[in-house]
């Protein structure tokens, strides 16, 4: 997934997830990039981040692009057309996990998407 | 100095350092070879290319570093090498750079190498997190394996999150000197612990060879 503008940091072993979380996950991130690409910038960069917790992986996905104005979410899910962050929420919710968005004007959005594993990863 | 297999990549290197005000005081293009001219001409910092063929860079790091400590290495490897460039950090580099990067930010890293830091990309501190994280799931062995404070993980997770140590400071309240520390001591918990563990590998082969 790396590119001239997308950094990924993982651990140097392999993760190991159930095949439908992956695809799930990675369809959530690939969603979030393609926000990104969208929405923060042209001179946004990306870094992705995935970490095993054992047991719980977790996935952030940060920019350092314009952010999101306060209440500019809500407005636009209020409106129905907020198809990025509730796709991606409902696909984290459908793993079993959480999903955390931090963002604000000039400081970038950072989403950090956590989805149990079941027992030792 | 410059190790590096491709004498065309090598001499690049070499020329874009010398053009920023460095001087490259030697070059070599294999693994025995960069260990004994570095212990011959003694450079700041070492430039190590880890795909160098029988021998690879991560041996030649360790190496250098044993011989004499004070010798910086700064890793510069294509993507794709995570689990070696990993091994490189234990063995005793100080940091690692994608070939990708721009000959100013070659210059930078050089620079800071030289003054000590550590050369952490966001991938770089991935790939240290996760080996924590390996090590504290694996049976506990005979050392005890290191572990990364609170704030350390912090630290590094941010880093692996691409901010930068001032971006991170500022975060977390405290000074950029402090955000370094941080990312320094959790390479050096790591280099000990690798040292630590090759020398009792070595002493436990060396008895059995002794037995035999």
């Amino acid at each position: 997934m790396a590119t001239p503008t997308i950094s990924v940091a993982a651990p140097a072993t392999p993760v190991l997830m159930p095949q439908v979380a992956a695809a799930e996950l990675s369809a959530a991130v690939r969603e979030a990039l393609s926000n990104v690409e969208r929405h923060a910038g042209p001179a946004a960069r990306a870094w992705v981040l995935l970490e095993d917790l054992g047991g719980e992986v977790v996935l952030s996905i940060r920019d350092d692009g314009v952010g999101i104005a306060d209440g500019r979410l809500a407005i636009a899910e209020a409106e129905g057309h907020l198809g990025v962050s509730q796709s991606i929420r409902g696909r984290i919710a459908d793993l079993g996990g959480t999903v955390e968005l931090v963002t604000a004007p000039g400081e970038g959005t950072e989403w950090e998407l956590h989805v149990p594993t079941g027992g030792q990863a | 100095m410059v190790v590096d297999d491709h004498p065309m990549w090598r001499a690049g290197v070499a020329r874009d350092l010398e053009e920023r005000g460095f001087e490259v005081v030697a070059t070599a293009s294999d693994a025995p070879s960069a260990v004994r001219i570095a212990n011959a001409v003694r450079p700041d910092v070492v430039l190590m290319d880890l795909n160098l063929g029988v021998q690879t860079g991560v041996e030649a790091t360790q190496q250098i570093v044993a011989a004499r400590p004070e010798t910086r290495v700064l890793v510069l490897s294509a993507s794709g090498e995570h689990a070696d460039v990993l091994e490189a950090v234990k063995a005793g580099a100080s940091g690692y750079l994608l070939k990708s990067a721009s000959a100013e930010e070659l210059a930078n890293a050089v620079n800071r190498t030289a003054e000590g830091a550590a050369v952490f990309t966001a991938g770089l501190a991935g790939l240290v997190l996760g080996e924590y994280r390996r090590m504290a799931t694996e049976p506990a062995g005979r050392e005890p394996a290191p572990e990364l404070t609170g704030r350390e993980t912090e630290v590094l997770r941010l880093v692996a999150k691409g901010m930068t140590s001032k971006h991170i400071a500022t975060r977390l309240d405290i000074s950029p000197r402090t955000v370094e520390n941080h990312v320094q001591s959790t390479l050096r918990k790591l280099q000990l612990h690798n040292r630590v563990e090759l020398a009792r590998y070595a002493i436990e082969h060396g008895l059995d060879a002794d037995q035999h």
